[in-house]
């Protein structure tokens, strides 16, 4: 059963994927200016001269920019399909590979940064909803609606002031070099991250607790006279994660939009910054390239947190028609 | 209680498991309150809720300041003045000023007009294109209801921000660009909404009644579905104002939205980013701002959302019941 609703998602993946692709080729034409002339500028000023019309001429040609536009998509998608984005304007190097280049910061830091929501959200959620109305409760929620409300980049700047101006722990930016001073440059952007994804992971354990809490079974295991611990973590938690993992899929879906902003304040060399700055710079070919890759890998993940429920929750089977 | 109340009660329960996030069946409460409307009651219900009055007075607050801006402002937010560069905030300018002398309060002040009617009007074209395309796809069904829903897939194969992104990319960074990009990548979450309550509403007896009556199936679309999503619409609307203030402050930041010299709160604290070292006021004040406008819509959007959802007496209540 398993495979074929994998197989059937992969199969409505085609579609979604295509159109999306067709939107992201399309956007290009709602930029203002001809991206022939830009490009032909952009190789002349790797050449320090300035692009006259016989050179956007032939670059047009070169990239078949004259041809109709179906021409032109289908050629892009053709070439997208062998690994073949086109080069930045900028580096010009593939976007494929400073695509790869960058990746490995990026994952590493949005990996550490869910890992630190997790370790804080997880256990704080479930005793805000075991300790319904006390104290602690009422603190964790005031907690939550703060951190909601609050604006990530200013959660990470207020954390390099103190952190890294006022007390000189952390480094100000910047990626190290060797494991250990790495490490060293990634905590305060991995705090920063993990600690803006905690509030809604929070309130979201919390709600998906309580309503585990109430169910009939839970009453059973009491009734059975099993440990508060036991009921508390085998009956209730395991039940209560699947909402969780659902928004744990999405921030992994997010990776990219969820760390433009931190990789830009601590200067972290991953896709985030690398993606602002291609728009900041109208490098058309790494944000094209950029959007199709992210809206591929968003659609995968979509799809891997799906079949994941039914690891967690074995209830769960997917129908069979 | 009417069946209509009846009726409108599991739609309400509805939304509000979408809200939540989860499709879980809600076990339903049926104490019976004497027959009143559906507006009066949640105005009930949200008097009795604290919290969500302070959202409601500070959003009172911040849109009277920024309606008053310029009487409330003790300077000119953009009048530059090198001699006052850099001033801690002392009792001349009770939050000091800014890196060409401007008063910060002033700016913050002034900021307010836009921090509030830019997200606004986001807000108000998402909703508008996201419930023409609900009510359509709902009501219509069939093949427009397919064609719809599959845009709507697409559009959510873009993870976040990323269409955003792509399109801020494609026009160029800028206020007004980013307002366009932002409403055209929100609108489908309110379209998925509208459309499953419309889908249950045009089951109802009433709907049939009219349609016995030979009503046109637009007069039952403007006179009879519209009227009852309004309600979860403004709830929706108050919740993703938040997020709206957000991402635009966000987009300033990262310096595709506003530009400077333009006083958004965004943007402001971006301008000042270099100075953490010498001026960090000019990078708290902004954050707080952003962050007290977001914590009074949460705060409302919370209250609306407990005081139009019928279960807000929690199930552990009526377990022990």
């Amino acid at each position: 059963m398993m495979q074929e609703y994998i197989l059937k998602r992969l199969a409505v993946m085609v579609p979604v994927l295509l159109c999306g692709s067709m939107i992201t080729f399309g956007l290009v034409f709602l930029s203002p200016g001809d991206i022939g002339e830009l490009m032909a500028d952009s190789e002349a000023s790797a050449m320090g001269a300035m692009a006259t019309p016989e050179m956007v001429y032939a670059i047009k040609e070169h990239y078949g920019l004259n041809d109709p536009i179906h021409v032109q998509y289908l050629k892009w998608l053709n070439n997208a399909l062998h690994g073949d984005l086109g080069r930045s304007f900028a580096t010009h190097k593939p976007v494929l590979k400073e695509f790869l280049d960058h990746l490995g910061p990026t994952l590493i830091l949005n990996l550490s940064g869910i890992l630190i929501a997790l370790l804080i959200a997880i256990p704080l959620g479930v005793i805000s909803a075991v300790k319904k109305n006390t104290i602690i409760d009422h603190l964790c929620r005031i907690y939550v609606m703060l951190e909601i409300s609050m604006p990530t980049f200013w959660l990470a700047l207020m954390l390099l002031w103190f952190f890294s101006v006022k007390y000189d722990i952390f480094p100000l930016y910047g990626y190290g070099v060797g494991w250990k001073d790495q490490l060293w440059h990634m905590a305060l952007p991995a705090i920063a991250m993990g600690t803006s994804m905690t509030g809604s992971l929070m309130r979201l354990t919390r709600t998906s607790m309580l309503e585990t809490l109430g169910q009939g079974y839970i009453v059973t295991a009491r009734a059975k006279g099993l440990t508060e611990f036991i009921v508390i973590f085998k009956h209730a938690l395991r039940n209560a994660l699947n909402p969780v993992v659902t928004m744990i899929g999405l921030f992994f879906g997010h990776i990219l939009t969820g760390s433009v902003i931190i990789e830009s304040i601590f200067s972290w060399p991953g896709n985030g910054n690398m993606f602002l700055a291609s728009i900041n710079a109208r490098d058309y070919p790494m944000i094209m390239g950029f959007t199709l890759i992210f809206m591929t890998l968003f659609v995968l993940v979509t799809l891997i947190t799906d079949v994941s429920y039914s690891l967690i929750d074995p209830r769960i089977q997917y129908e069979k028609s | 209680m009417s069946d209509s109340d009846q009726n409108m009660k599991h739609v309400r329960r509805n939304l509000a498991t979408v809200l939540r996030g989860g499709s879980r069946a809600v076990p339903i409460k049926t104490t019976a309150k004497e027959s009143t409307s559906f507006w009066w009651q949640s105005v009930h219900e949200l008097y009795k809720d604290r919290l969500a009055l302070i959202g409601l007075a500070m959003l009172f607050m911040l849109i009277t300041i920024a309606v008053f801006a310029p009487y409330l402002a003790p300077y000119d937010p953009d009048a530059i003045d090198i001699s006052q560069r850099l001033q801690w905030p002392s009792q001349d300018h009770l939050l000091g000023t800014d890196k060409f002398g401007r008063d910060v309060l002033s700016r913050i002040i002034f900021g307010a007009r836009l921090s509030l009617l830019m997200p606004a009007i986001i807000v108000v074209i998402s909703l508008t294109i996201g419930t023409t395309v609900g009510l359509l796809s709902g009501f219509k069904g069939g093949l427009v209801d397919s064609l719809l829903m599959r845009v709507v897939d697409i559009k959510s194969s873009f993870p976040g921000l990323l269409l955003t992104l792509a399109i801020i990319g494609m026009l160029g960074p800028g206020l007004f660009n980013a307002v366009i990009a932002m409403s055209i990548s929100g609108w489908t979450g309110y379209a998925r909404i509208i459309r499953s309550m419309t889908l249950s509403l045009k089951e109802m007896e009433f709907v049939e009644a009219t349609r016995c009556l030979g009503t046109s199936d637009s007069y039952i679309l403007l006179k009879h579905i519209l009227p009852n999503v309004i309600s979860p619409m403004v709830l929706l609307a108050t919740l993703n104002m938040a997020g709206a203030i957000l991402s635009l402050a966000g987009l300033g930041f990262l310096g595709l939205g506003a530009q400077p010299p333009t006083a958004e709160w965004g943007s402001m604290l971006s301008d000042s980013q270099g100075l953490i070292f010498s001026a960090p006021y000019l990078i708290f004040i902004p954050g707080v701002a952003i962050m007290i406008t977001v914590l009074a819509f949460n705060l409302l959007g919370d209250g609306l959302r407990d005081a139009m959802d019928p279960k807000s007496g929690g199930m552990e209540e009526e377990m022990r019941g």
